[in-house]
């Protein structure tokens, strides 16, 4: 008992210290409306892929292609200790003197945090961030060890997430083609597994053929091969239920990705191996995550009755005529109105937070970017409001790059499309 | 000091992937194993703290002789063995040597585990005896390399001021646990918990460990049957 009682006393001081500074830091925030309004919209993107479909080295590519802007006028961060690890695998993947990466163990299960950056004012600043989540793929097929949480966390995630990516191995599709029973039995685990999580949920999908250099031989044209595999894949019952289930609410894509490059590895001798003098390049990696975003805020928008829609596209109209910092006061009324609440039971939990539905009217917004109104525009406002339009349009930006990546995705490969060909362009 | 070291394995297969084939036959929860024993990169072997003792593990990269054929899985990755002991009342005082002895153990359950990976059932080890450099101060010796995110990360940002509780209700627990020390002296390490499902009360006159069964310090010896045996497909 004795020892109970300086126990209970710390924990209460420490809890009143506590609170007195989050009250201090809360009102500290109100006085100053300088960061993007709304917050910055964070998006959790959950891969369902079994052992050995990629998922690792997808992750990998995709931050090496997006890790500076090139032409984008976006690129990705990741946190320190994040990077290194990205690095590790790059190396291991890239050198053809090397293995390959190991798998990754249960311990390992982890979420990395890419940040979307982009020019804000004179600063890179985030503008939207995106959790993504590397774990085993064993975890969705075989029994947790008694003891063990990560299973749990991984469906907790999934149930969570706010975009799901399907990952169908390419060496799959090959060992199917050439007659493999097995590889057509892993083929359908990994395609069970998905529609196990993915049909009940209300959030995007897509998705993601790896390996896909492994099926360069089916045909010369990428396109026409894109077909022949999406022609195997809908003929699996469970499969096209799934596809069409999803096509009534969004497009569903299938996006082919090599995270390697069409001539650095190739199927020999019973496994896959590194070509001695191939090059590293991938290929489309980027296409898997530009498509995320632009279908979550389409899914919302789409998701939405007309009475609703037309109530924020208003909103969203008014927010051009107002000040962000009026805009985002404004937008409290639809987090707490009829409109928010319609937009959850729509679309779940993930984009109706306050920075998600921001992004949202961001987009709804008049497409088109006029110099001259902008720069009336900020003339106008003072200067806390003045920042927070730097990022409305810097937002705004971003989210029409990753749009015109998805269009030209879907110029180069018409049949990345799978369904959900009656929503139209974005 | 003389204590109990048991032998634990975790690897993949060429098709099946990463579990715990061999587990110290006292345990009845083995998931912690799976999810502490990550692959060693800058290091050749690591300690981390568990609930159940010193857990020290090194990595083995299985060769050709070693599989007896491709070491590889059939995705191309390499087979590894996170191999190791798990010690309840302390670290190994020579790691190097406890090692080489869970290695050669362990390459053999992997061996059997390779000859038919779908039916394979995780083996209980057995323990064996090490010199202990430490008792009753369980501590990480090296940090264990991004230790598991178990929980689903939090949507909105961290509230600083309950970090600040959090952190003040750590030290108060720190200090409150150095009080309850002092005023209680230092006694033997208590016993383990049993795990019924898992654990054969040794008639034995001198039995192999002990462990604590509702409340009393019993004796016990590990089975030889396979641990909580999880059906495959």
């Amino acid at each position: 008992m004795t020892t109970l009682l300086p126990l209970l006393v710390s924990v209460l001081v420490a809890l009143a210290i506590g609170l007195a500074l989050r009250r201090r830091k809360r009102k500290h925030t109100k006085e100053n409306l300088t960061g993007p309004p709304g917050g910055i919209p964070a998006f959790r993107i959950v891969t369902l892929g079994l052992q050995g479909s990629g998922k690792t080295l997808l992750l990998t590519g995709i931050y090496r292609r997006l890790q500076t802007p090139a032409d984008r006028g976006f690129y990705l961060r990741v946190p320190h200790e994040q990077l290194i690890e990205l690095n590790r695998w790059y190396r291991k993947a890239a050198d053809v003197n090397e293995e390959w990466p190991r798998g990754t163990t249960r311990g390992e299960l982890r979420e990395f945090e890419f940040s979307v950056m982009t020019q804000v004012g004179a600063d890179a600043e985030p503008v939207v961030k995106l959790g993504y989540l590397e774990y085993p793929g064993e975890l969705l097929t075989d029994p947790d060890a008694p003891g063990s949480t990560a299973q749990a966390t991984l469906l907790e995630a999934i149930a969570g997430a706010d975009a799901l990516v399907g990952i169908i191995d390419g060496f799959r599709l090959l060992q199917a083609h050439n007659g493999d029973q097995r590889g057509q039995l892993m083929l359908e685990a990994s395609l069970d597994a998905m529609i196990n999580a993915m049909l009940p949920v209300r959030s995007p999908i897509v998705f993601v053929i790896t390996k896909w250099d492994l099926l360069d031989h089916l045909h010369p044209d990428e396109n026409e091969r894109l077909r022949m595999v999406r022609e195997r894949l809908m003929d699996t019952p469970g499969f096209a239920d799934l596809v069409k289930v999803h096509s009534t609410r969004r497009i569903v894509r299938l996006i082919p990705v090599t995270a390697v490059g069409h001539d650095f590895a190739e199927y020999r001798d019973g496994a896959v191996r590194k070509n001695p003098g191939g090059r590293f390049r991938p290929s489309n990696v980027e296409a898997a995550l530009s498509v995320v975003v632009p279908d979550i805020l389409r899914q919302t928008e789409m998701s939405l009755d007309h009475a609703t829609r037309a109530e924020l596209l208003a909103a969203a109209q008014r927010r051009v005529r107002m000040g962000p910092g009026e805009a985002l006061r404004t937008l409290g009324t639809y987090v707490t109105g009829k409109a928010a609440r319609i937009l959850m039971s729509a679309v779940g939990a993930g984009v109706i937070a306050e920075s998600g539905l921001s992004l949202l009217l961001d987009t709804l917004g008049p497409r088109g970017y006029d110099p001259a109104e902008h720069g009336a525009r900020l003339a106008r406002l003072g200067e806390a409001d003045r920042r927070a339009e730097e990022f409305v349009q810097a937002r705004r930006r971003v989210v029409g790059e990753l749009q015109r990546q998805v269009a030209v995705l879907e110029a180069k490969l018409p049949d990345s499309r799978l369904g959900g060909d009656r929503w139209g362009d974005w | 000091m003389i204590g109990e070291a048991w032998p634990f394995l975790v690897a993949r297969g060429r098709r099946r992937g990463y579990s715990a084939l061999l587990v110290p036959g006292f345990l009845g929860e083995h998931g912690f194993l799976e999810e502490t024993a990550v692959p060693l990169d800058d290091v050749s072997f690591r300690t981390a703290a568990t609930p159940f003792g010193s857990l020290t593990w090194a990595e083995h990269a299985v060769t050709r002789a070693d599989a007896g054929g491709e070491p590889r899985d059939e995705h191309g990755r390499p087979l590894v063995l996170l191999h190791g002991l798990l010690c309840p009342r302390g670290e190994p005082a020579d790691a190097g040597a406890a090692l080489a002895w869970t290695d050669a153990i362990a390459l053999a359950v992997y061996r059997r585990f390779l000859d038919g990976e779908e039916e394979f059932r995780a083996e209980a080890s057995a323990p064996f005896e090490v010199g202990l450099a430490r008792v009753a101060t369980l501590r990480s010796r090296t940090a264990p390399r991004s230790p598991a995110v178990i929980s689903a990360p939090p949507r909105g940002k961290p509230r600083r001021g309950l970090v600040w509780a959090g952190a003040g209700a750590v030290v108060a627990g720190a200090v409150a646990a150095v009080i309850a020390l002092l005023s209680a002296g230092s006694g033997p390490e208590p016993a383990p918990p049993c795990s019924r499902d898992v654990v054969t009360l040794s008639p034995l006159p001198s039995p192999v460990a002990t462990c604590v069964l509702d409340g009393k310090v019993v004796g016990y010896s590990p089975q030889k049957v396979p641990v909580s045996p999880t059906p495959r497909k």
